[in-house]
């Protein structure tokens, strides 16, 4: 496997991975985070509720409800809320990876529409706990505002396509800062059983002449 | 004889570690990221690589599953989980898949789990009209977009991705604090407050103790949220309502602006 | 563990739907075919009747003998689709058209059986108080939409493909007026339940097709064209496409695609029925009320069933009677046209319901009652006056010229995007055109 050295080959048909300076650099502070989580993790007591703010008590509710946080048999009925924000966030983080590490653009807006996602879930569960119309609201205007921004988004990346032919995020990176590192693409190994074989007919008589400019169309539709 | 030594131990551990939630969402956290690091698409892979990111996400799955509280009754339980499973396990897919068609289509899933979620969290009106907004209009957009830009087979830019490593410690550094901050909110009440609680409901009505905790936005739920919608919110409204139509504007004001320039300019428009 | 009464009663009603919904694809199609000989002036399929004997019963042995034949055919998957996805689209579709009625009442109640844990009255209808009927309606015709582009971009077939996109670009147009035309009956009735907007009608005695024309007028064309029926069929126009989005399918699946699609007009027919024509009400016959007899609720399901029934029969002589329209017209025909007119019904219902208490309070109960029917069928005439006028009887697709236009590539390029009635023509080839224009004029 040879690197592409060449920095400005970005264009080149098959490419990529990461820019190695940038990890090295970047590598002992997330240590240092995931460690300090974990950590911080480990440290929860079991029984935080004398800290943590007590769910009905210290959230006066409109319409409130008896016995909101605790049925009969010790069952927490915030057990919703609680599952609820986990899907949240949850779904909310699994969107950031995506956005941060996937190069198809179209794949990036899925990924911040899961974020989006995330968000309505956890704001429904607060509207739900609470008794209260205010989460719903927003996440009608979420809903709104994702619509909005899905439209200008797709012609921009069909603008975006129509220029390089690719939907690779990377294809634009000289709009970053002159500073950053480029991010130079290496060969990929080529896909198994890409190839495919099709029957052939024994070629008899004088090959026609081709058209050069079907020839330039793509075979997919 | 080894094995099922093994095997009672590691119940026994599965079983502790359950009974701490730190710990639990510890384990959790770092499974799911070390799963979402095997499964991003980064060029090379071994050929075990999928499928320990696969086990590793299913313990990382199972882990949040023990995470999450108890609901009211095994039926609804069962329900919840089955729609949240349905969700994040299509969204992982989302971004994970290499194909661009199959992570969209994965999205659909998602946006199913999560209607199924809200149904489940008393929001009816929002669960299906969060179908017919994304999955009808939104997601058939992308498509259309992805189907005629997609070259034949699989391009190489869907191939790589940029960071998994390191993205996938960001994603499970902030599911590790807002679950720590979720798990605060809500930890359990000891044992002896909720006899404490117990017995002072039952000074109460006694149908506030037995009856399942209402949702007080059901009765009429469609008309009531309209009316919120259009009475409290009515600025709000007014002001979706404009952003709607700049954002049509725009959107056909830069289309038709750019095939007009690569007209003139002599490239190929679509 | 055993079921409750209402478990069984749903499952029962489920099955029942599903069942009679199969057996009515399958006769409609035979319908379907009687009436096209009767268009075309021949005898229809009138062999089939029971086997190995002489006995004919009008051909009613037909779709049997269709189905047995489709199913028995090689269900063939060819060798290049994408199999998770050419193989899951036609589930998706006809899932989403079967559990599209589980929001649709398909009548108006039984009388009570008096039997303990069973609700009273029994409602037709799967899902009874699902606050969010039409809504689920709208979302799983939008689901729809998946099975058609999928079974398209699954067979990798650049006929399928072309189907699939025009079908789904179909859709999704249409999908506008549809709803447009539907939020004049949400907001007259009220309610997104389908049973309560039924109630109403029947309540008031004025159906919404006459409350409502240019609603009614609008959701009928949009529900044809989300039906895919023939003035607007080019999802599988055969003569150009083939066979549009299944031209890769075949056997069982070909079967799944095209009873879907036909689920798809009987969800439009009951959804037409329902929201403009009554539903189960009809004059001194059927009453209003929820206290009825078996006698009264026989007639509501008998009045319901026929009408849902002549407007499939309407439906299938639109079929052998009109063109089809090309492609560009039926988008016309969507943006330009229907969505205005929807549009416009949605205003004047909203003003009518808004002002219908001050209007009574102001003229009496009567004539405001006249008022409110008469302002929207005043819109309807002038809007369909206004479309008519506005909208040319043809269209000029021929190449725009190019000594019409400055000499900025820019500018003529714009031009033709925006004026929309010409194909783009490149930069090459207005300059060959101008200069064949300046030759030939030089010649003169």
């Amino acid at each position: 496997m040879t690197p592409v050295t060449h920095p400005m080959s970005v264009t080149s048909t098959s490419l990529v991975s990461a820019s190695a300076g940038l990890r090295r650099r970047i590598w002992p502070a997330v240590a240092g985070c995931l460690t300090a989580m974990v950590a911080l993790l480990l440290a929860v007591p079991s029984h935080a509720a004398d800290t943590a703010a007590v769910p009905t008590a210290a959230v006066p509710t409109a319409t409130a409800v008896p016995s909101m946080d605790l049925a009969p048999d010790g069952v927490l009925q915030n057990g919703l809320l609680h599952n609820g924000l986990l899907v949240g966030a949850l779904l909310f983080a699994l969107g950031l990876v995506g956005i941060l590490t996937r190069r198809n653009m179209i794949v990036m807006f899925l990924s911040a529409e899961l974020m989006l996602q995330g968000v309505s879930v956890s704001l429904v569960s607060w509207s739900r706990y609470h008794g209260d119309w205010g989460g719903q609201m927003l996440v009608i205007f979420v809903l709104t505002v994702a619509a909005c921004e899905a439209a200008v988004a797709l012609v921009f990346v069909l603008q975006a396509f129509s220029r390089t032919g690719r939907l690779d995020a990377n294809a634009w990176q000289s709009l970053r800062e002159s500073v950053l590192p480029r991010t130079i693409d290496q060969a990929l190994p080529p896909l198994d059983g890409g190839v495919t074989h099709w029957p052939t007919l024994t070629p008899a008589g004088v090959e026609p002449a081709h058209d050069e400019e079907a020839l330039l169309e793509r075979e997919h539709v | 004889m080894l094995p099922s030594v093994f095997a009672t131990q590691l119940m026994a551990e599965a079983g502790s570690v359950a009974g701490r939630p730190g710990l639990l969402m510890a384990v959790a956290v770092t499974t799911a990221a070390a799963s979402l690091w095997l499964l991003l698409p980064k060029g090379l892979e071994h050929k075990l690589t999928r499928p320990a990111g696969f086990i590793l996400g299913a313990v990382a799955l199972a882990a949040f599953a023990l995470a999450g509280r108890r609901l009211g009754s095994i039926g609804e339980e069962a329900v919840f989980a089955l729609v949240a499973l349905v969700a994040v396990v299509s969204a992982t897919a989302t971004i994970v898949t290499r194909s661009p068609v199959y992570a969209a289509i994965w999205f659909a899933m998602t946006l199913a789990g999560v209607s199924g979620v809200l149904l489940i969290l008393g929001a009816q009106f929002l669960g299906v009209a969060t179908i017919v907004v994304y999955a009808g209009a939104i997601l058939v957009m992308f498509l259309f977009v992805l189907m005629l830009a997609q070259p034949s087979g699989l391009a190489s830019y869907d191939r790589v991705s940029s960071e998994p490593m390191l993205s996938a410690i960001a994603g499970a550094v902030l599911v590790g604090l807002l679950t720590i901050s979720i798990g605060r909110l809500s930890a359990p009440v000891p044992a002896d407050d909720v006899e404490a609680a117990a017995t002072a409901e039952s000074d109460a009505p006694a149908d506030s103790v037995t009856a399942v905790v209402p949702d007080p936005l059901f009765e009429n739920h469609v008309a009531r949220l309209g009316g919120e919608l259009f009475g409290r919110h009515l600025i709000a409204v007014e002001a979706a309502g404009v952003l709607l139509f700049v954002a049509l504007v725009g959107a056909i004001a830069v289309v038709t602006r750019g095939e007009a320039a690569a007209l003139a300019e002599g490239r190929p428009t679509r | 563990m055993i079921p409750s009464l209402e478990t069984i009663a749903a499952l029962v009603k489920i099955g029942l739907l599903v069942g009679g919904l199969m057996t009515a694809a399958a006769y409609l199609v035979l319908v379907e075919r009687w009436m096209a000989a009767w268009v075309q002036d021949r005898k229809g399929p009138n062999r089939v009747g029971i086997p190995l004997t002489k006995i004919r019963l009008f051909g009613l042995g037909q779709p049997l003998a269709d189905g047995l034949k489709i199913i028995l055919k090689e269900d063939y998957t060819p060798s290049h689709v994408d199999r998770v996805l050419y193989n899951a689209a036609p589930l998706v579709i006809l899932a989403a058209s079967l559990a599209i009625f589980a929001a649709i009442p398909f009548g108006s109640v039984l009388p009570p059986l008096g039997i303990d844990g069973l609700p009273d009255p029994i409602p037709f209808l799967v899902a009874p108080g699902f606050s969010v009927g039409i809504l689920w309606v709208f979302a799983l015709s939008s689901i729809a939409v998946y099975g058609v582009l999928l079974g398209g971009w699954a067979s990798n077939n650049k006929y399928g493909f072309l189907g699939g996109l025009r079908s789904s670009a179909q859709l999704v147009a249409y999908e506008i007026p549809l709803g447009l035309g539907l939020l004049g009956v949400v907001l007259a009735a009220g309610s997104l339940e389908l049973d309560v907007v039924m109630t109403q009608q029947a309540n008031t005695g004025i159906w919404y097709a006459f409350a409502q024309p240019l609603g009614f007028i609008v959701f009928l064309v949009a529900a044809f064209a989300e039906a895919a029926r023939l003035p607007f069929d080019l999802p599988e126009a055969e003569q150009e496409l083939v066979g549009g989005y299944h031209t890769e399918y075949s056997g069982i699946k070909l079967l799944l695609f095209l009873v879907a699609e036909f689920l798809h007009m009987v969800t439009a027919a009951f959804l037409i029925v329902i929201l403009f024509l009554g539903g189960w009400h009809l004059w001194g016959v059927t009453g209003s009320g929820d206290e009825i007899g078996w006698g009264t609720a026989l007639i509501r399901f008998g009045v319901f069933s026929g009408k849902v029934l002549a407007v499939i029969l309407f439906f299938m002589l639109v079929r052998w009677s009109w063109p089809r329209f090309r492609f560009d017209q039926l988008m016309n025909l969507a943006w330009k046209v229907m969505l205005p007119l929807g549009i416009a019904n949605l205003v004047i219902v909203a003003i009518v319901e808004e002002f219908r208490p001050q209007m009574t309070e102001a003229m009496g109960a009567s004539a405001a009652g006249w008022v409110a029917l008469l302002l929207p069928w005043a819109v309807f005439l002038l809007g369909w006056i206004t479309a008519g006028v506005l909208t040319p009887s043809g269209t000029d697709n021929r190449p725009i010229r190019a000594d019409i236009l400055e000499d900025d590539g820019l500018f003529a390029a714009e031009h033709a995007l925006l004026t929309g009635n010409g194909q783009v023509t490149t930069e090459n080839e207005l300059s060959n055109t101008a200069n064949a224009d300046s030759s030939s004029g030089s010649d003169a």
